[in-house]
């Protein structure tokens, strides 16, 4: 009689093992995670390495890279590469923390409109076209007097006014699946909605799941700079998303130190790239159809 | 003998959607009848077969039957349990997902392309409570498997769907279907995507079944040369009714309703003298919609042999031999 | 009666060049058809058999290419043409009725429309009044009210969507129409319907029809020879009434005893063993020997010819069973 071999089976510590095994096979994965891992070990030591007090002004405006301003300084004669490093800390915060929150809300309400339809549907999805139609502006000024300026605020009302994109996708990729003949076919067998949704629907709507998680990182970090301008934060503070502001107004490009834009730019297109790695390699993971052969 | 599923006028009307207005407007909410007053007995080790075209309602009437669908009226009894009212809660606290499963027509779509062949086994044993330990739930994975003939089973088990064939991919949607050890079973089109040569195989394991475990059967099909294979009694159906029911050989050898014989002289047959002799009955038109199907007998518009009466009055089953009976005027005695 | 060839192919090989290997989809393939003839073309999905239809058509595309061999049109080998000269041929000469076409037919665009646009796009007409009186005529020959023309495709049934397909495809007279799965989809009924109607088009045209199908009481009914296909390879071809009644090939008698019938006694039947080969790395000498009940020690190092059965005759076949050269037994 044949054995089932144990050691494929798989606890969840044996799931993870596997996890792990799957996404490091794939190299963008891996580079992914990386970035992203060096992204926040330069955020949570910014103060060792920064060369500069990013506050201080430490040169004449736009001044071109130099061997002692790496990247230059800007209008007010600050060190971009410090500006830059720094940065890193409210930028990192706020793009990964709204991108998440706004990938819980929209999920969770597409996945239940799509699952449950009817009148369910019909509530979830009126909301959540209020919110796709409120004007962005006049929402986030009511909410910059009522809340206060604060970081976690400004965290806040980029996830309120972006979960309804996610919700919408979320949600009709939620419709075809439950038609799918595999979900019958688990409903037959006696499987619970509960269990349908964890063990069907959702790692089939991961793929979009993380596609537009990559998206609302990249759109949160520039969504906080217009925010904190409105009054929800403190434009002073440093981000990518201010000096991005700053560099524009100041018409960087064509100024004696384009280093003013393009530094903050490259560090949110590392970002989105690393977001955009990670997102392949994870649906590598769950989608064993472009998993390569011999795994 | 007592039936072990029994359907009695089962209806399953859709209905349409159409705004708000209209509804006021017209007064009436239209419907598209997929089923429409359907009665037939499946029996203990049997193997029914519903046969139709596209949109005759018999796959509707499959998952009618295993609680895929609520019926708009009719019953439906499990031995002696009626069970056509019931929901998912009830159908698992009673034990019938246990005893009532169903098979699917599309190996490529039924399984879920994300989960191992032995997570797709284990799940409706472990949704069911159905085992107690790992080791229990191995082990009948790992039989279950054996007995589909994926042998030897650990090679198959911890593959993903698309690593098989699309005839591997059938047996495991049957050891899905049979993992539970049911009693009934209904069958969608277990062949119909696969090709001819492993078609045989998978008949012939589905026969096993039943022949180890005294599994009852529906089998759902459009194929009417499988039905003659596999089935012992079969229904006919069009629009949303059987308009003949008998023996599969009786049925087939000696069609008594103008839609059987126009159905089965329009399978060819694998024998070319035979096939180049025989007559074609030719219906007019296309299939009506199932939204307003016609008065009388819904093939009156279509029937070669239409009488006046087939327009005003719906035929009733009429006996016409042993065990056979077809709902048409020309069978009635005056 | 002397047939005349409309089609010759010989030793064709169509390769797809994938990133996992080179898939051999049609690997050496001779095939014949005279005029007026329904031919038909038998194999289990994946044997190749549709890539062969595309191949006649030149309509191949990359990763795939046609690597080896001729396929002579009325006398002109066509693999020797370049892309403007076979466009001419393509649906003057030979058209094909893809699978499924009947689901890809425009659904914004009336059906008339789509076939008069096809017509301009050959310059077969000048003008859409021309084009209104060729639909006309094809609609009578595939028996659909006139009036359909104006129809969009989700207003007609299936059956009438595959009579509309099938017009396109005569549209412009063609000697040979490939039909890949023509009836596959559609009921038993309308699919009796519609093979009665190509049938009958056939001979009152006097054009060759390649029916390629798994159907196997299909062609029972409606062809004249048969030509049985294994993993890129003819393995078997003969006229309907041998092959049916005493098929030669291994993979044929397997084929033909696994269908179920609605006449004849009723019996037990049994499928055949194993699975096709990936046609990546095809199995050594013969492509059927590791499903072969008959298979010898040649069978396994060796690939058969394909020949006919004795001399003179039109039955040919590619196994050892039937070489004089290979004595069998030992």
């Amino acid at each position: 009689m044949t054995v089932l071999r144990k050691e494929r089976r798989g606890d969840k510590l044996e799931r993870l093992r596997e996890f792990w095994y799957i996404y490091s096979r794939n190299k963008l994965g891996v580079i992914g995670l990386a970035i992203l891992t060096i992204y926040i070990a330069i955020a949570v030591l910014a103060p060792v390495i920064a060369p500069y007090d990013p506050k201080a002004r430490i040169g004449s405006p736009m001044e071109p890279p130099s061997p002692k301003h790496l990247l230059g300084t800007d209008e007010l004669g600050r060190d971009i590469l410090s500006l830059v490093i720094y940065g890193a800390r409210i930028s990192l915060l706020v793009g990964v923390l709204a991108a998440t929150i706004t990938m819980i809300i929209g999920t969770l309400i597409g996945i239940l409109a799509g699952y449950f339809g009817r009148f369910i549907d019909d509530i979830l999805m009126r909301i959540t076209d209020l919110f796709l139609v409120i004007p962005g502006l006049p929402l986030i000024i009511v909410l910059a007097v009522v809340l206060g300026p604060s970081i976690w605020n400004i965290i806040l009302v980029i996830a309120l006014i972006s979960w309804p994109t996610t919700a919408r996708l979320v949600r009709s990729e939620t419709l075809s699946l439950k038609e799918r003949m595999f979900v019958n076919a688990s409903r037959v067998a006696g499987a619970s909605d509960f269990y349908i949704l964890a063990k069907h629907i959702i790692p089939n709507v991961l793929p979009i799941i993380s596609a537009t998680m990559v998206l609302n990182v990249v759109n949160a970090i520039i969504l906080e700079a217009g925010l904190s301008f409105l009054g929800l934060g403190d434009p002073t503070h440093i981000s990518w998303g201010t000096m991005l502001y700053f560099a524009n107004r100041q018409g960087a490009f064509l100024s004696d130190n384009p280093m003013y834009i393009i530094a903050p730019g490259l560090a949110l297109v590392g970002i989105g790239l690393a977001f955009v790695f990670i997102s392949y390699a994870l649906d590598e993971v769950v989608n064993p159809k472009l998993r390569r052969e011999g795994i | 003998m007592k039936p072990i599923v029994s359907v009695k006028n089962l209806k399953k009307y859709y209905p349409l959607k159409k705004g708000l207005l209209y509804t006021i407007l017209m007064g009436e909410k239209e419907y598209v009848k997929a089923v429409d007053g359907v009665s037939f007995e499946i029996y203990e080790k049997e193997i029914f077969v519903l046969a139709g075209e596209t949109g005759s309602g018999k796959t509707t009437t499959g998952k009618v039957l295993v609680g895929l669908e609520k019926p708009t009226e009719g019953e439906i009894y499990f031995k002696d349990q009626n069970i056509s009212r019931l929901n998912p809660k009830e159908w698992k606290r009673k034990g019938l997902r246990r005893k009532i499963q169903m098979i699917f027509q599309d190996p490529y779509e039924s399984l879920n392309p994300r989960s191992k062949i032995y997570d797709i086994l284990a799940e409706p044993l472990i949704v069911n409570k159905a085992v107690e330990t790992r080791e229990e739930l191995d082990e009948k994975i790992m039989r279950k498997l054996e007995e589909v003939k994926l042998i030897p089973p650990d090679e198959f088990a911890f593959r993903y769907p698309h690593q098989l064939s699309g005839g591997q991919r059938q047996r495991i949607v049957i050891a899905r279907g049979m993992i539970l050890d049911p009693e009934f079973v209904v069958a969608d089109e277990p062949v119909s995507m696969l090709d001819v040569s492993i078609r045989i195989d998978i008949l012939n394991l589905l026969n096993s079944f039943r022949e180890k475990y005294g599994v009852s059967y529906l089998y759902i099909t459009h194929d009417l040369a499988t039905a003659r294979y596999i089935g012992d009694r079969i229904g006919i159906m069009y629009l949303g009714q059987i308009v003949e029911t008998g023996p599969v050989e009786e049925v087939i050898q000696n069609p008594k309703h103008p839609y059987t014989q126009a159905l089965i002289s329009a399978i060819p047959i694998p024998d070319p003298e035979y096939a180049r002799r025989k007559e074609i009955i030719e219906l007019k038109g296309e299939i009506p919609s199932p939204i307003n199907p016609p008065k009388g007998c819904r093939l009156h518009p279509r029937c070669p042999f239409a009488m006046d009466i087939c327009s005003k009055k719906e035929p009733p089953m009429i006996e016409v031999g042993r065990g056979h009976q077809a709902s048409c005027w020309l069978y009635e005695k005056i | 009666m002397s047939k005349e060839t409309v089609l010759l192919v010989e030793d064709l090989h169509t390769y797809y060049f994938t990133l996992g290997g080179v898939v051999r989809a049609v690997d050496g393939v001779d095939l014949e058809v005279y005029r007026g003839e329904l031919v038909a073309l038998v194999g289990e999905s994946g044997c190749g058999k549709t890539t062969l239809g595309y191949s006649i058509m030149r309509l191949i595309m990359p990763p795939g290419r046609i690597v080896k061999g001729k396929i002579i049109l009325d006398g002109i080998n066509i693999l020797e043409l370049d892309d403007e000269e076979m466009r001419d041929i393509r649906w003057r000469k030979v058209s094909m009725i893809f699978q499924g076409a009947m689901n890809s037919l425009n659904p914004v665009m009336k059906v008339g429309d789509q076939i008069i646009e096809a017509l301009l796009y050959h310059n077969a007409i000048s003008s859409v009044e021309e084009g209104r009186s060729i639909v006309k005529k094809l609609f009578e020959l595939v028996n659909l009210d006139f009036e359909r023309m104006n129809s969009y495709p989700h207003e007609l049934s299936g059956g009438m969507k595959q009579r509309v397909v099938i017009a396109m495809a005569l549209a412009l007279n063609p000697d040979i129409v490939i039909a890949d799965e023509p009836t596959t989809a559609l009921d038993v009924t309308t699919q009796a319907k519609i093979m009665k109607m190509i049938n009958d088009i056939r001979r009152k045209m006097g054009i060759s029809i390649i029916l390629i199908t798994h159907d196997l009481p299909l062609v029972a009914e409606v062809a004249d020879r048969v030509y049985i296909m294994y993993a890129g390879k003819i393995v078997e071809a003969a006229d309907v009434y041998s092959m049916f009644k005493e098929p030669k090939h291994p993979y044929s008698q397997g084929l033909l005893s696994a269908i179920p019938s609605i006449k004849g006694p009723k019996r037990r039947l049994e499928g055949m063993p194993g699975e096709p080969p990936d046609l990546r790395k095809p199995p050594q000498g013969c492509r059927f020997h590791p499903r072969c009940a008959y298979v010898m020690d040649i069978c396994r190092t060796k690939e058969p010819v394909l020949k006919p059965l004795a001399s003179g005759t039109k039955r040919i076949v590619s196994c050892w069973l039937y070489d004089d050269s290979y004595s069998k037994g030992g």
